[in-house]
Order: structure tokens, then sequence, then C-alpha cells
């Protein structure tokens, strides 16, 4: 299914793909390295939760859905103001209005690595299991720290 | 406690990858949700703005401006009829056109779903989305 091959040949002389990296990208700032992403799954109960994450430059998506129904019903945003503010600014546009689950896990991670993250939260979980799986996630962020920010 | 397993960390989505267009490095992220289609296309290294995009009408009813083989004529000119709905980010008529544009050149108006679509190009100019149109019909669909 997934599939990251650089499509040059099928794209014909339009599209180039990049090389190996020149001097020059190697020099070039931090903002122009690639995009990065994969997937994770974890089982929570009888849930089977899939996770996407696709880390930019200066921000996060990340997409959890149930493996057997991927879905995208809510989208939600959060980022730190600009200095000296330290309080985070975040907004859903796509699901709910007020306080979706996207939300209120943009704002924990925005505020906790100083990052844009992007949230589409599309699990259906009582509070106890909520709490058991944003611990794991976190456990998981830790861990792959270098997957996210 | 329940942990992550890393199934795939080398890529996260149905397609992924970066191109170079005209000059500018374009990053490409496509995904196939069960109620949406999420197409990523940017050459800001992140994404201005969102986009969804909903058909007027059903796939199965729609008059596809290509089903009888391209017809490059303004006079024969037909767009796909789509209700476009900014969520976030700068909402601007060049981008608007620029995503009516890929609709109307690609496969992306056979979604049977709405389409969530970010489109972040340093300049949209018809020489730039001719040719990620071309990326998008032989790369992702």
């Amino acid at each position: 299914m997934e599939s990251c091959a650089v499509l040059q040949a099928a794209c014909g002389d339009v599209a180039k793909k990049e090389e190996t990296p020149t001097a020059e990208a190697a020099a070039a700032p931090a903002s122009a390295a690639p995009f990065a992403s994969h997937m994770a799954q974890l089982i929570v109960g009888a849930v089977q939760v899939t996770l996407r994450v696709l880390k930019m430059n200066g921000s996060t998506m990340i997409l959890l859905s149930n493996t057997n129904a991927e879905r995208m019903d809510e989208f939600a945003m959060a980022m730190p103001s600009r200095p000296p503010s330290t309080q985070i600014v975040s907004t859903t546009f796509l699901g709910e209005s007020g306080q979706s689950d996207s939300v209120v896990l943009a704002n924990k991670l925005a505020k906790r690595y100083g990052r844009q993250f992007y949230v589409s939260f599309n699990l259906q979980m009582d509070s106890v299991t909520h709490a058991q799986f944003e611990a794991a996630l976190v456990n998981y962020m830790k861990q792959n720290l270098e997957m996210f920010v | 406690m329940s942990i992550f397993e890393t199934k795939n960390n080398k890529c996260g989505f149905q397609k992924q990858f970066a191109l170079d267009i005209n000059g500018n490095n374009t990053e490409f992220v496509f995904h196939e949700f069960e109620n949406k289609w999420m197409l990523l296309i940017t050459q800001l290294g992140k994404l201005p703005a969102f986009y969804n995009v909903a058909f007027d009408v059903k796939r199965d009813h729609r008059v596809l401006p290509y089903a009888h083989g391209p017809v490059d004529d303004p006079q024969f000119h037909v767009s796909v009829p789509v209700t476009m709905t900014c969520l976030m980010g700068v909402d601007s008529d060049e981008i608007r056109g620029g995503i009516q544009f890929l609709v109307n050149k690609t496969a992306i108006n056979k979604c049977p779903t709405e389409l969530i679509i970010a489109l972040g190009l340093k300049k949209v100019e018809s020489e730039d989305l001719r040719a990620i149109a071309k990326v998008l019909e032989n790369g992702i669909f």
C-alpha cells in the first residue's frame, strides 16, 4: 500500500528528483529539509489504532484513526504564539466546533514541544482508555522524538 | 500498558515524495481515508492553507472534461463543478483557481468523497500547475 518511490521515470522531464544531496543542499537552512513520514499501530483493548505522522519544517501532522476504518472527521491545529507571549493558539478547522479531542491533543503537544501541530483524532474512547492512550502516545513520541520534531 | 509499534518508518502515507518542479522542490503527500482524500502539495516546507473540495455532482453522474480524450480548446472548456471551502489559512482566488485547474486536469475529479487539499506554491503559474498535474496523473492516480 505505502509507496515512497519517487516517480521520476513516470513523470517525464517536467519533474526531476534531487539526487544525492549536493554541497549547496547541505548548506541550505534547516527549513529546506524534506518532509518525513511514518506509520505506527497500537492495540487499545479491542481497538487497533493507526498513527500516521508527517514531519514538516516547523510543524508536525498527526493522524489517528481506527485501523479498520481510517476516517478524517476532525482536524485541528495548535501553535505557540509569538514571544513574549507563552500562550498556545489553536483552532478546529474540520469537524465539531469547540473543544474537540483533536484540538485538546494539539494544544498539549504544541505546549510540550513548542511547535505547530496538526492533529486529526478520530477515535471514540471512554475517559480511562483515552488517558491510557495519551500516555502510550506520549511515551512513543519520547522514544521516537526525531520522527516528530 | 499498550505501546505503539512502528510499522513503516519510511512512509506513513499511500504516497509521499518530493520532486523538483521548475526549479522548486515540491513535496507531495496523498492518502485516501474512508470519508476523505487528503492531498498536500507544497513548495514552502509548510502548509499555508487547507481547502475542502466537495463535488457538486455524484461521481457516476459527473461529466468529466476529459472523459472522451483531452480537449485543450478554451471554446470547449468544461469545469468540474465543485464547492470549495477554505478551512484554514489565507483564502485567495489564485489558489482556488489552481485547485480547480488540478481538479479539471487530473483524476482528482474521480474522487468519490470530499477532498482536503493544501496547495502551497511559490508562484501560481500555469507552467507549474501543468507540471504538477502531470506528476499527479503519473505518480499518484
